[in-house]
């Protein structure tokens, strides 16, 4: 990375200003950037609103989806933006579960334990072909691999890709972000 | 290989021929029988090579063999010997005995266990042979031929 000369602090410039307006998003929710904002709601939606920009996801990867999944929690691609960057080394403290990689059905007693320890409400994101359905591994008598995250876990987002782009993991944890908030939760 | 291993070797092994490390990656094929195979590791170990790799073939159907192939090798000069040890038992064999060689060579033992947890070859006075790789309460062995075999499965296009 350079320095920021001066033409570079120019073109940043806009961009400042322009956090001060109103921004709409797509599914017509105001968001918090938008300094005149009042909600007048049930305090489960404020509950819900706080929990959607404050996703914490458990810090643990299962195979190369991981690598992706790092990568989008990393400088460039920076989770943080969205609240979901801080990864947790501690179930009791985490409350999204990212499903990052191969299932092996001896990995799936212990990922089993690992949802039983996060306290509710929480979340699960099948990230990659292998936690959708077994992805390249999936064949006619196979015995290594479990054939999709949703036969341990309740799955609520599911990211396709081999492996998927860091973006489109930002892309389902947005997605997830519209799930909390509208209060849809398997797990309360 | 020195000398006094070749006359050694010569004493437990059946057949021995040398190879070409170039084409093959090994210097030399021993043939053993069960009853020696103890023998054959601690000459090698006892001459300062050290226990390589322990690998199985699921020789069953052609030569009605489960067949141990123990590699040995020297790290000072790179000097690797296969040893092909077979195990007697056709396709309807129950069980395949071979004797431990953990009590030798502290690397044999989850060596053992991963032909056990593959091919179920049983290593008896092994300290603890139990699954390796897989789930604890498998009751199959995946890399034995007529495991998984899809009887009237058609190949895919070519």
């Amino acid at each position: 990375m350079g320095k920021v000369d001066k033409k570079d602090s120019k073109r940043l410039l806009p961009l400042v200003n322009r956090s001060a307006t109103p921004v709409v998003d797509p599914a017509g929710a105001e968001s918090i950037a938008d300094p005149a904002m009042v909600r007048l709601a049930m305090l489960d939606d404020l509950l819900n609103m706080g929990r959607a920009n404050s996703l914490w996801p458990l810090t643990f990867g299962l195979a190369c989806c991981a690598m992706e999944m790092m990568a989008a929690g990393a400088s460039k691609y920076d989770l943080d933006r969205f609240g979901a960057g801080v990864f947790r080394p501690s179930a009791r403290q985490a409350d999204v579960m990212i499903l990052a990689g191969t299932i092996s059905r001896k990995m799936a007693p212990v990922i089993r334990q690992l949802w039983d320890q996060m306290p509710g409400p929480k979340w699960a994101i099948a990230m990659g072909g292998c936690t959708i359905d077994g992805g390249p591994f999936k064949y006619p008598n196979q015995y290594a691999i479990v054939e999709g995250a949703d036969k341990i876990v309740p799955v609520d987002i599911y990211i396709p890709g081999c492996p998927p782009r860091p973006e489109a993991l930002i892309a389902g944890i947005l997605q997830l972000k519209e799930k909390v908030k509208a209060g849809r939760n398997f797990n309360p | 290989m020195s000398e006094s291993l070749a006359s050694t070797l010569a004493e437990y092994t059946t057949a021995s021929e040398q190879m070409d490390y170039a084409k093959t990656g090994i210097h030399a094929r021993h043939t053993a029988t069960l009853e020696h195979v103890l023998s054959v590791g601690k000459t090698f170990l006892d001459e300062g090579y050290i226990f390589e790799m322990l690998t199985c073939q699921d020789l069953r159907e052609k030569e009605e063999v489960m067949r141990l192939c123990y590699t040995f090798n020297a790290l000072d000069s790179v000097d690797r010997h296969l040893v092909h040890v077979d195990i007697a038992g056709g396709l309807d064999a129950e069980t395949f005995e071979a004797p431990t060689m953990s009590k030798l060579a502290g690397g044999a033992n989850w060596q053992e266990r991963e032909v056990f947890d593959m091919y179920g070859v049983t290593f008896t006075d092994h300290p603890e042979l139990e699954r390796l790789l897989l789930p604890e309460d498998a009751d199959f062995f995946p890399l034995r031929k007529d495991f998984g075999r899809i009887e009237d499965a058609e190949d895919a296009d070519e």
